[in-house]
């Protein structure tokens, strides 16, 4: 009797124990919820009270808001609403009252955060705000600890649209931190055109060996699509080394020009089979019609890249290209009638659904 | 016999407090993985990854077996994700419903030649074509050789440095592409990321696109989004946080190519590839000594549909234990070694002590309480003791999923989801967990007999166009392994830079 008792207290106890423990769990469960959506009322009030003070011009109202901005989440906040802003609005007003609200030397000392998230935001906010003059110490983050920080400093300074600020992405394109690509991006942009033709007269004056750099403001010059870049590129076409020959040939093929046509013509004769595939494909991008006789010649190359890229750019070329297509349906050579075949066959498939 | 039943009694309390344990320690480091994500977001410009033209390329291979009716508006979805420089590759596996000929009308499909990259193994290419509206589409047809052998017939025609191995029924978040590819772009000695798997039965769809998420009626659907929650985020991200990770998961997985056609792709005689990947990229770059890094980012959003009856559950779960297993003997090597640094001393022991013996002794507990309770030489009190005992570890691990869900995504965001998971995650315990655990202990069984397709994923169809027909999944097992004809110059060709 005694055992059953016992028996039945337990369960009691552990059916009790149990109801409460879900209980718990769940309340914990549901106040998460509840304290989230509560954070995501705060910060929806909080941006549409920075986007009113950024909107109204008013200086009090600004410097106000942006003192308030002391926590990660309203620097979450804020960052979110400087990035959504039109690019090219006039921050000098705000660059004075953030000052004055002491959050750039807030955001300067959270630059040396141990903790990576910090240093981040610091990063976004201060880039940004977009505040002349104080790359360098944006600059020094590109060389931070954390791969997170390093790219937010590079896709950071840009926005500052500063010649300091072009020429710590050009020096980042040596380091090891980054990946060149990352900067190359960053410094893909007209404004960046003059600092990085002037970065590759530099590098031939200092005698740089290295490919690395030329590659990379080559390959970002090409991303500017500014023909300026023309006669640099073509010097680099012709006197590079292979990967930056190379380089040279997909940025002539973005940027064009008078000269690139017989440039690319010129570098479809090469030994490299690379730069033969290169220069194949950029022709067809600057869309050079007199370059069809010298695609359709090389319908029958070795390597298959080649007759591969020849083909679309022939194809890209419209009549004239379909034309040399058409001739090469007969061609000696079994590889170029295949590549001619299958870019007619994908070009007729096109016009028929147009 | 008194001793026996007191060993046997240890053992399995030892085995229960280790085990969850373990789990405990998965769930902190998993929540302090996803936490460290929340807080680095605000700074990772995900759109930049998108749209930038050198962001690294992938090409997306989506392996297809009889998909007709779903085939054209996934591959419609994969070709507007939010991704600049992406190929989507199908590749047909010898269908026999259609599919080939529901892509062709679909693309103006126009046969091509391409040059294989790679030399891996693959059942013979029939046909290779392109379609003239969008160069981004290739569509391979293969003869019939299983799931990884037409991944790796994927991979040999791969022309981008990263591919994304992804099932055809399954959709992206618009930025989950970008999401992985940071992954690579900020710490390059990444080889392979996986992201969170999700669960979209239930859920509302428009235009193609996942409109509003909730989660369904369907008790056992609700059990698995709980289960889905508990094994990313606790399980996956606290791996990852180790660099120990097993899994990434076939459903959504991206790859250095390089790495994977240097280890030998994927192997084609397991049920378990993707998880037998994993271990091999592990192994192959422990033995070379060459940095590396496997991981899990939580965010990144892959929806699938889960199998919403019992029996199509019950093979899905055998065919996952299978795999495991297989995986586990083939690495065997691997364990308790030194060489093989924490995956081998840690990570695979816990997979086979927890994950591939743990069905038979949670089996083999339920059994001897039961028989003990009748029998009389267990105590009634003691039973009750260890189901409540069960149940408790139960539910702190699947509330702490769903804390760090409602924490850190809130992808359920209605009340009435959260009572429906919260209800999931209590009902789990009494009787699916138990059921569950027979399933993947009789897979021990079935592993010795491995004659067997992947069976059907009775699929209610969550495109609109999708007619609610069951649709054989079944790519056979054992794969053929015979090398296909290289076509044209291909294999001749060295590895171009700048095409």
């Amino acid at each position: 009797m005694t055992t059953r008792v016992d028996l039945f207290h337990a369960f009691i106890l552990l059916l009790g124990g149990s109801v409460g423990l879900v209980t718990a769990l769940a309340a914990l469960v549901v106040g998460r919820k509840l304290l989230r959506d509560r954070r995501e009322v705060v910060s929806a009030r909080r941006k549409e009270g920075y986007r009113a003070a950024l909107a109204s011009g008013d200086r009090r109202l600004l410097r106000h808001a942006l003192g308030t901005v002391r926590r990660s989440t309203s620097e979450v906040d804020l960052a979110t609403v400087l990035a959504s802003e039109r690019p090219g609005s006039d921050h000098s007003v705000l660059n004075i009252e953030a000052r004055r609200a002491h959050l750039v030397r807030r955001l300067e000392r959270r630059l040396s955060s141990r903790r990576a998230p910090a240093r981040g935001r610091a990063v976004l906010i201060l880039s940004h705000l977009r505040i002349p003059g104080h790359i360098g110490s944006l600059g020094r983050m590109l060389d931070d600890d954390d791969p997170d920080v390093r790219l937010a400093t590079c896709a950071g300074l840009p926005l500052v649209h500063d010649q300091e600020a072009v020429d710590a992405l050009i020096l980042a394109l040596s380091h090891r931190h980054l990946a060149p690509e990352r900067v190359i991006e960053r410094l893909g942009q007209p404004w960046a055109v003059d600092a990085l033709l002037e970065e590759l007269r530099i590098l031939d004056k200092i005698g740089e060996r290295r490919s690395g750099p030329r590659v990379g403001v080559a390959r970002a010059l090409g991303m500017t699509g500014d023909p300026r870049a023309e006669p640099a590129l073509i010097g680099l076409l012709r006197g590079g080394d292979i990967e930056e020959r190379i380089s040279a040939a997909r940025a002539l093929g973005e940027v064009g020009g008078p000269h690139t046509r017989e440039e690319l013509e010129h570098a479809l004769r090469d030994e490299s089979w690379q730069l033969r595939a290169q220069a194949a494909k950029a022709l067809g991008q600057v869309a050079a019609l007199r370059s069809v006789p010298a695609l359709e010649a090389v319908l029958d190359d070795p390597a298959w890249w080649v007759r591969a890229n020849a083909g679309t750019a022939l194809r890209a070329l419209g009549a004239p290209g379909r034309a040399a297509l058409d001739r090469a349906l007969a061609h000696e050579d079994a590889f170029a009638r295949d590549r001619a075949r299958e870019a007619l066959a994908m070009d007729q498939l096109a016009y028929k659904a147009a | 016999m008194e001793l026996l039943h007191q060993i046997f009694e240890f053992g399995f309390i030892a085995y229960f407090v280790a085990l969850n344990a373990a789990y405990t320690l998965l769930l902190g480091l998993g929540g302090g993985q996803v936490g460290d994500w929340v807080r680095r977001r605000p700074m990772r410009d995900f759109r930049g990854v998108s749209s930038s033209p050198l962001s690294l390329p992938i090409t997306i291979i989506v392996p297809a077996y009889n998909e007709g009716p779903v085939i054209v508006h996934s591959v419609r979805a994969l070709l507007a994700s939010r991704y600049r420089e992406l190929h989507v590759m199908v590749v047909n596996d010898g269908s026999s419903d259609g599919t080939l000929e529901a892509l062709k009308e679909a693309f103006d499909l126009a046969e091509v030649v391409r040059v294989p990259r790679a030399n891996l193994p693959s059942a013979p290419v029939r046909g290779i074509y392109a379609s003239p509206h969008d160069d981004r589409l290739l569509v391979i047809d293969k003869e019939n050789g299983g799931k990884a052998d037409a991944l790796n017939c994927g991979i040999r025609f791969a022309a981008y440095p990263l591919f994304c191995a992804i099932d055809s029924d399954t959709m992206l978040d618009p930025d989950a592409l970008a999401r992985l590819v940071w992954a690579f772009q900020a710490e390059p000695k990444t080889v392979a990321t996986g992201g969170i798997i999700r669960i979209l039965n239930g859920s509302r769809m428009e235009g193609g696109r996942l409109h509003r998420v909730r989660t369904p009626r369907s008790l056992i659907v609700n059990i698995q989004i709980v289960e889905y929650l508990r094994a990313f985020l606790a399980g996956r991200a606290g791996w990852s946080r180790l660099n120990m990770l097993l899994i990434v998961s076939g459903a959504f997985g991206l790859f250095r190519r390089d790495i994977v056609v240097e280890a030998g792709g994927y192997d084609t005689t397991t049920v378990g590839e993707d998880a037998e990947l994993i271990v091999r990229l592990h192994h192959h770059c422990l033995e070379r000594s060459r940095p590396y890094k496997i991981t899990f980012v939580a965010d990144p959003i892959c929806w699938t549909e889960a199998p919403a009856d019992r029996a199509t559950l019950g093979r899905q779960r055998d065919r996952w234990q299978r795999g495991l297993l297989e995986t586990l003997w083939r690495h065997r090597s691997m364990l308790f070694r030194p060489r093989y640094g924490r995956v081998g001393m840690i990570g695979l022991p816990f997979f086979l002590v927890f994950e591939a013996v743990g069905p038979l002794v949670e089996v083999a507990g339920i059994t001897y309480t039961v028989v003990g309770l009748i029998g009389g030489w267990v105590s009634p009190l003691v039973g009750v003791l260890v189901f409540a005992l069960a149940f408790t570890y139960g539910l702190v691990l699947s509330f702490g999923a769903l804390l760090i869900e409602g924490r850190a995504f809130a992808r359920y965001p209605g009340w009435r989801d959260l009572r429906r998971l919260m209800l999931a995650a209590v009902v789990e315990n009494f009787g699916y967990r138990q059921w569950l655990a027979l399933v993947r202990a009789k897979a021990w069984y079935t592993v010795l007999h491995p004659a067997r397709g992947w069976g059907e994923m009775i699929r209610t169809g969550h495109h609109h166009d999708a007619p609610v027909t069951p649709v054989p999944a079944a790519v056979l097992l054992a794969g053929a392994t015979a090398t296909a004809p290289l076509t044209s110059d291909a294999g001749t060709e060295p590895e171009p830079v700048a095409a």
